[in-house]
């Protein structure tokens, strides 16, 4: 049998599943909630729910189909769960204003000497802007 | 708030895309204001999902493609797993 076919099968059959799945979740939580009843609003629920569930349905297929047993596969994809959940914005919000230049200066020796040697040449410019 | 120098992983979490999608599209835009517990604030709810949790209601076509794009990559790599690894061979 033709793995790709078998493959691509796998990843298709999930497709109308978990819309029936998503679709019976989101009507009873969305009304449960008491969110706007708006249409758009109900809409844009279902579709950001349908489609975290099914592309967690393939984080899990790939993990098992990444790893040579079940066991490894559970102990891989855990540890990027508590990832996830660490990461996801909800228990350590992001910051509101973020530039890659920011995050640099950590990295960036001379950069922080010129900073500092700033400071020491004009006491009064204000540092927490840079930091 | 998430240090600077981890936000990157901030950016490449689905579940972030999952949270950021929920709350913009349900609170991006409600201008009824709500009091925040400690501080006496009374901002509209969208500014305040905007301040504290720096979500736009803008991004929100943004966050769509991307949450189709994280299903479309897990099964991509799944698809190629399943060809090239061969664990799964009987």
């Amino acid at each position: 049998m033709c793995l790709l076919f078998f493959a691509r099968l796998q990843v298709l059959i999930e497709v109308p599943y978990v819309l029936i799945q998503a679709s019976a979740y989101a009507l009873i939580t969305y009304s449960m909630i008491g969110f706007e009843w708006t249409a758009a609003k109900f809409f844009w629920f279902l579709f950001v729910l349908y489609f975290s569930l099914i592309s967690f349905t393939f984080y899990g297929m790939m993990m098992v189909a990444l790893t040579p047993n079940s066991q490894l596969a559970q102990i891989v994809a855990s540890f990027f769960y508590a990832l996830f959940n660490l990461f996801s914005g909800f228990l350590i919000p992001k910051p509101v204003s973020f530039s890659l230049w920011q995050s640099s200066i950590p990295f960036a020796p001379n950069c922080c000497h010129a900073l500092k040697s700033k400071a020491l040449v004009f006491p009064s410019v204000d540092l927490e802007l840079f930091f | 708030m998430i240090p600077p120098w981890w936000i990157w992983y901030y950016w490449i979490c689905p579940v972030a895309w999952t949270l950021y999608g929920l709350i913009v599209s349900q609170f991006g835009d409600i201008t009824t204001t709500v009091l925040v517990v400690g501080t006496g604030e009374n901002p509209a709810v969208k500014d305040y999902v905007n301040t504290f949790f720096g979500y736009k209601h803008s991004f929100l076509g943004v966050v769509a493609g991307v949450l189709v794009g994280w299903a479309v990559f897990f099964a991509i790599i799944f698809v190629f797993a399943i060809k090239f690894l061969n664990f799964q061979r009987r």
